[in-house]
């Protein structure tokens, strides 16, 4: 179920009008947001909603099992509790992965290469399961309750809002939301409208449209396409997807907070950052924080000298990589990022705060995070190696068109606006009357609709 | 809009202590570590504005239905994909009628139109 359909519209009625409704029942409204959690995903798959439900269960015992007690924990709980969901992504995401590498390997050798299983991913399978290991974790560091009923947990990691592609929930952050009544008196509704409008708009005007016309076509054909055609797809999908999956994240944030719930910000105008380092502190920001705090400072972080920390950052970026995707493109895209970050590191390039380093860094900062979203978007290294081959191809543009070049041009001028743009907007819209801000976000649902391509494409990180 | 004179003006999330679960992202550890590193910002704070739930519903019923009056057609398409199931002949029809109404109206002709003008190709 997407978020920009009817059916989801419909769905989501129907879920704010019972929520509401049952805000003096917290447990039976718990119930009614799990139940339609499972609804949401089994809309996609309904065998994979018992996956969903073994995982929850599976966190909820393994909370119990290495909560801080009085009784010394024995060492082994925590690995054993963690390696339940590491096991499930592993198994759904990297099993054939794996056997695909090691078919190629014994092919080498003139040996038989295993079948691949065939294993289909379930969508969302890699943030409910980080969202599982952070319960486990918070509980293990006290950071949270082990809950005594596996219900707060369910509904903490299959909340349907970001249960297909985040934003990552912290158990710490959300649990005590799960765990009391929502105020019925102090719903942010014109913010929630303002990101869901925004969300539309980035998602079914700029992102369908850069990847219909621009991107899909020059990245399936690169030998077919001039330099101008493979430089504006490049940046097409900078611009495509950050249109994409800040606009899931911004809906995603925008429909739980109708529901009286809050999920921090996800995406901070990531192109205007002036490093590396910056960049990562913009985008997917709970990924990035989620690796640093459950990968990066248990592998050590910057203690134990300049060496360790080198290999830190590179394994939480390659590991940040393959959990991507499983392929090696992933994997040398996360070891840019790395890379560069190390770099940046022990050069003392940590960006300028403003003048005209701060520019220059914007500018080397973005073609560089640009040159890895060819590796990102590219189906394999033979089309990687197409579209740079077609960056030396001086011949008249067959896809960039004035059109999709203003388009681009114009979703990264976005990132230009001031940081607090929306909330100016909210400032100015606060005097309107509810049914007044109801119609006009109806017109602008519409509108927006209207204009955008037919249809809506699955978000970009459905498959992660 | 309510929120700005009623203490406390938001959720009771947003106005939670530093440092306790249900804190901003900033006060969980969330913000970037490092001298000089700006924090998270929120989209939410204590200056967002905020509806009671009984307005907050008419708001949102009236979004969708304006939305269900100018997409009367796909909910008509959508009508006709239902599978055979007792009621689907009720919806039909009430799906029918609404389109018939909202045409009489003028509203998907004038969407078309605008679709056909500005729209973004396909």
């Amino acid at each position: 179920m997407l978020f920009p359909t009817g059916v989801f519209a419909l769905f989501f009625l129907l879920v704010f009008l019972a929520h509401w409704a049952l805000r003096r029942h917290l447990l039976a409204d718990r119930w009614l947001l799990l139940g339609a959690s499972f609804v949401f995903y089994a809309h996609w798959s309904f065998e994979l909603c018992f996956l969903l439900l073994a995982l929850g269960l599976w966190a909820w015992g393994a909370g119990r099992l290495v909560a801080p007690g009085a009784h010394a924990r024995p060492p082994w709980r925590l690995p054993l509790a963690v390696a339940g969901p590491l096991l499930v992504l592993g198994w759904f995401k990297y099993a054939d992965f794996f056997l695909a590498e090691a078919g190629a390997l014994l092919a080498r050798f003139g040996l038989e290469a295993p079948p691949l299983l065939g294993i289909i991913l379930p969508v969302g399978i890699s943030f409910f399961c980080f969202q599982a290991i952070s319960y486990i974790l918070d509980v293990a560091r006290g950071e949270a309750r082990a809950e005594p009923s596996p219900l707060f947990v369910l509904v903490y990691i299959f909340f349907f809002p970001h249960l297909a592609a985040g934003p990552i929930v912290r158990a710490a952050h959300f649990l005590p939301q799960v765990a009391a009544p929502s105020d019925p008196r102090r719903i942010p509704f014109l913010m929630a409208g303002l990101l869901i409008l925004g969300g539309l708009c980035k998602k079914l005007l700029l992102a369908n449209t850069l990847a219909t016309q621009l991107v899909d076509p020059v990245f399936r054909d690169p030998e077919g396409a001039a330099a101008a055609d493979a430089l504006l797809a490049i940046y097409g999908y900078a611009a495509q997807i950050w249109c994409d999956f800040s606009a899931y994240s911004d809906m995603a944030i925008g429909v739980a907070a109708l529901l009286g719930f809050h999920f921090p910000r996800n995406f901070d105008q990531p192109y205007r950052a002036a490093s590396l380092s910056e960049f990562w502190r913009r985008w997917h920001i709970s990924l990035s924080s989620w690796l640093r705090d459950y990968l990066y400072i248990p592998l050590g972080g910057s203690r134990g000298g300049e060496a360790r920390t080198a290999r830190n950052l590179m394994l939480t970026m390659v590991l940040g990589g393959l959990w991507h995707g499983a392929a090696w493109r992933f994997v040398l895209w996360g070891a840019l990022h790395g890379a560069g970050l190390v770099a940046e590191r022990f050069l003392g390039l940590r960006g300028a705060v403003a003048g005209p380093r701060r520019w220059l860094g914007m500018l080397l900062t973005f073609h560089l995070v640009c040159l890895g979203w060819v590796l990102f978007r590219a189906p394999d290294m033979e089309g990687v190696g197409g579209i740079l081959t077609a960056l030396g191809r001086w011949e008249p543009a067959l896809v960039a068109t004035p059109l999709l070049a203003a388009l681009t041009a114009f979703a990264l001028a976005l990132h230009l606006l001031p940081g607090d743009w929306v909330e100016r907007l909210e400032r100015r819209l606060v005097a309107l009357p509810a049914p007044t801000l109801g119609v006009g976000f109806g017109v602008a649902i519409l509108l927006i609709v209207t204009l955008g391509p037919s249809g809506v494409a699955p978000f970009i990180y459905f498959q992660f | 809009m309510h929120g700005r004179a009623e203490p406390p003006p938001q959720q009771p999330w947003l106005l939670s202590p530093e440092g306790e679960p249900g804190a901003s992202p900033a006060a969980l550890g969330l913000a970037p570590h490092g001298a000089g590193a700006r924090p998270v910002p929120d989209d939410f704070s204590a200056c967002s504005a905020t509806l009671p739930v009984r307005h907050a519903v008419a708001a949102v019923l009236l979004a969708l239905l304006v939305v269900a009056m100018g997409r009367s057609g796909p909910i008509l398409d959508a009508a006709y994909g239902l599978d055979t199931l007792p009621g689907t002949e009720a919806l039909i029809t009430a799906a029918e009628a609404w389109h018939g109404a909202m045409q009489t109206l003028g509203i998907p002709q004038t969407l078309d139109a605008l679709h056909g003008a500005f729209g973004l190709a396909e």
